[in-house]
């Protein structure tokens, strides 16, 4: 059970003049109750690796496989369903709301992957109960809700089509602060329910505080992966342009070179810790 | 979708060439003469001038005769269309014919004509935008339209408007693309079904696309409030067109074009 | 540079002002940041201070210009500019250049010093060499940088940001800060920051905090850091408590806030 990226490339406008290679030999695997990041400046082709993932945009070269089905060898109905196992939140994911209420935009999925009309109900709750969306608010304009209530609606849009893995480019961006860190929770319950999350992100403090994994994207190549301790030790050797450590993972770094032996981090509490002995 | 917007906005070359450094509304006038010329073509032999004077367009603009060409292409189909129904149905002496269809001499000349006038229309108003950038188009269409704000139509705005639309098409057509995409990952269905259906299955397309648009003008316009625009009236422009003899001579030149094409037609057939 | 006294502002059509009796007075050559939760009414204060609004009850100086008589916005916004949260929604030109002069152009200005303004703005916006260039190709953090550099075009004494790095990746944000830096630290020009990111405060002289449409607290930023923030509708801030406990600790300078980046300079040797 796992989404399998073998040496994924892709370009645009192939054998034109402007033809730009937005991806080359890329790897990655995902599985359920993973959180994994992918992490790189804007260009550095994570949009995407996020059209891949759901069969949007085909690969060029290499193999993308769920549970070991090539997508290159699926036919129209398989892509459909795999659009439904692999939900996609695109950055401002509420640009695309287009319905009169709540749980319209929230059937909208569900109903295009033929749910009968009785299941939608159930559906549109449980997504809204998912995301952490009160459901009296359901009848409401999805257009006059707050950002943060508008972002949470979007995700539940997704959640209805009930995917095992979720794919989500730039979630956070647009949020103030309460908005983020209640985005970020309801990703990590998420996951404790078994969902398989690739977080595209140019934030390397959410990847590195909140994620398992992590991948570092550079000009369409990975130049890194592995754990948020490992990414540091490696950013430390290799600082990457364009990509700003956070200030807490760079004062970790200092300390560091000062010659204080904690352990490379982006926790507050591990560096309090370290200093309240 | 991407690709559209080097169609749309890179119609125009920038080149340093003797047609690209002429004033816009010389060109304006100039490729309208041209086209008025090559409408009332009566002779099809006299696209032989006419070639004459595309490949002097050519040479005086650095491009390739076959990029001017190629500006009939969106046409091509029109162009086809247009000939074979004069080809094949039209009235006089008859050369062959089978069943409805009948070639006939006249049939034949009338099929050259339309053809020849629609490339040239075609192919000279693609010449004017090939060498002549957007904002010089939106300038010199300003410049030429101003005399007719006397009598209320606004020029100015007009030339705004075609400015910041031009401005806004790539962004546009980037984010036609994402809402398509964002709605196909929910499982739209935007390609089957008959044409209503079709029509039902852009809605989620469309009403985010308004809603971006509508937002993008209140922004735009508080934006452009808080730098100082109010009108036309009193703005000064960075690059301002100025006439010189060069743009009189190639004006000239091109009615004298089409005062050429009218008569010598007459003349010589 | 500017005085509001018992300002206060409702939007037509809300029940709740948005704005309620405030009372601010904004030194020339200052860093003001104003944070607060949405709604707190900070994009609206901002607003009154470039006319873009004025104010149903209180007075609103601006340069010494009542901003409520119309005659006086075009002088005041030549003088507070303005730079907005979406960078796409601020363009209205297709070259960057053109864009650039959208300002000065409206303000009637001769050519020469056009020419001088657009180039000096360029500049200082870091975009030079891309002055040709189509602005729909620009990156997010470089669009925003224009939107800068449109705003530098007018020659205003003070700029006010209103969530300007909001929408813009990290590499953009740091880009843009040092902008506004340089900006206050060479020209003295006054910086009126609103920002839900707290780690930007740390630039500032003086920090405002509103809810619900009033100042609630004022301060320097070292007098921020031991404030009762706990009680106000602002987001937690864990860096803040590490911050304190390690300049107790002697690890950190009192008074240097580690930003990303220059986190090497707040630390004691």
């Amino acid at each position: 059970m796992s989404i399998e990226f073998s040496q994924v490339s892709f370009s645009y406008h192939k054998g034109t003049p402007l033809e730009k290679k937005a991806l080359r030999d890329i790897s990655l695997t995902l599985l359920p109750g993973e959180w994994k990041a992918v992490v790189g400046h804007t260009g550095s082709g994570k949009s995407t690796l996020a059209q891949l993932c759901n069969a949007l945009l085909l690969p060029e070269g290499g193999r993308i496989e769920k549970d070991s089905r090539s997508y290159a060898a699926m036919d129209k109905k398989e892509l459909r369903f795999l659009r439904s196992q692999v939900g996609l939140v695109f950055q401002y994911p509420e640009q695309q709301f287009f319905a009169e209420t709540v749980e319209e935009e929230i059937s909208f999925a569900p109903k295009n992957w033929g749910v009968p009309p009785e299941e939608l109900p159930r559906r549109v709750a449980e997504a809204l109960e998912m995301v952490g969306f009160p459901q009296e608010l359901s009848s409401r304009s999805p257009f006059a809700l707050s950002g943060g209530q508008k972002r949470r609606v979007a995700i539940a849009s997704v959640l209805a089509g009930e995917p095992e893995y979720l794919v989500l480019d730039e979630p956070t961006t647009g949020l103030d602060a309460r908005g983020k860190r209640e985005l970020l929770l309801l990703l990590e319950s998420l996951r404790h329910r078994g969902m398989g999350i690739l977080h595209i992100t140019h934030d390397l403090d959410v990847a590195l505080s909140w994620c398992d994994r992590i991948l570092v994207l550079h000009e369409g190549e990975s130049v890194a992966r592995g754990t948020p301790r490992e990414i540091l030790e490696h950013l430390r050797e290799h600082p990457i342009r364009g990509l700003v450590l956070p200030p807490v993972a760079e004062l970790s770094c200092i300390l560091r070179e000062r010659g204080l032996s904690l352990l490379l981090t982006n926790d507050i509490r591990e560096i309090l810790d370290f200093f309240t002995e | 979708m991407k690709f559209l917007n080097h169609l749309t906005l890179g119609q125009y070359i920038p080149l340093d060439s003797f047609v690209h450094h002429l004033d816009p509304r010389c060109k304006i006038l100039g490729v309208l003469f041209f086209m008025t010329g090559a409408f009332l073509v009566q002779d099809p032999r006299f696209f032989l001038f006419w070639g004459g004077i595309l490949m002097v367009c050519a040479f005086l603009s650095k491009l390739s005769l076959g990029i001017l060409l190629r500006g009939a292409r969106p046409i091509l189909i029109l162009v086809l269309f247009t000939v074979v129904l004069h080809l094949f149905f039209s009235d006089g002496t008859p050369l062959w014919s089978w069943g409805i269809f009948r070639i006939t001499r006249e049939g034949i000349v009338g099929a050259a004509r339309m053809g020849i006038r629609l490339l040239l229309l075609v192919i000279f108003a693609g010449y004017l935008t090939l060498t002549t950038s957007p904002m010089e188009l939106a300038d010199g269409m300003e410049s030429l339209f101003s005399p007719f704000r006397k009598f209320g139509f606004p020029a100015h705005e007009m030339a705004m408007m075609m400015t910041i639309a031009l401005r806004f098409i790539p962004t546009l057509l980037d984010e036609t693309d994402r809402i398509m995409k964002a709605q196909l990952a929910r499982g739209a269905d935007l390609e089957g079904g008959g044409i209503f259906r079709r029509l039902r299955a852009f809605i989620p397309v469309l009403v985010p696309l308004f809603l971006i648009v509508f937002q993008r003008a209140e922004d735009l316009a508080i934006a452009m409030d808080a730098r100082c625009y109010t009108g036309g009236k009193g703005r000064t422009r960075m690059h301002p067109l100025n006439w010189h003899m060069r743009d009189s001579g190639a004006l000239l030149f091109s009615f004298l074009v089409l005062l050429f094409s009218l008569s010598a037609e007459r003349v010589v057939f | 540079m500017c005085s509001f006294s018992g300002l206060s502002f409702q939007y037509p059509g809300s029940d709740t002002p948005a704005l309620c009796d405030v009372t601010l007075n904004l030194r020339a050559g200052e860093w003001l940041s104003l944070v607060g939760s949405n709604g707190s009414g900070k994009s609206t204060l901002a607003k009154m201070m470039n006319a873009l609004l004025i104010p149903t009850q209180g007075h609103s100086y601006v340069c010494g210009y009542d901003s409520r008589l119309p005659e006086n916005h075009r002088a005041i916004r030549e003088r507070v500019a303005m730079v907005f949260q979406n960078p796409e929604n601020q363009i209205v030109a297709v070259t960057v250049e053109e864009d650039v002069a959208f300002g000065p152009e409206n303000l009637g200005l001769p050519e020469e010093s056009l020419k001088e303004r657009v180039a000096w703005a360029i500049e200082a916006a870091g975009l030079q060499g891309l002055e040709r260039q189509p602005t729909y190709a620009l990156s997010g953090g470089q669009k925003q940088r224009l939107a800068v550099a449109g705003a530098l075009a007018l020659n205003p004494l003070c700029l006010v940001l209103d969530e300007a790095t909001s929408m813009v990746d990290p590499q953009g944000r740091k880009d843009l800060m040092e902008i506004f830096r340089r900006l206050h630290r060479q020209e003295g020009m006054t910086v009126v920051n609103i920002t839900h990111r707290l780690e930007e405060i740390w630039d500032s002289e003086r920090i405002l905090v509103m809810e619900e449409g009033r100042l609630l607290w004022e301060g320097t930023p070292e007098e921020f850091l031991c404030a009762p923030r706990q009680s106000w509708d602002l987001p937690d801030t864990p860096m803040m408590e590490l911050v304190a406990k390690l300049e107790a600790r002697g690890v950190i300078r009192k008074g240097v806030f580690p930003l990303p980046g220059k986190v090497a300079d707040a630390l004691c040797p």
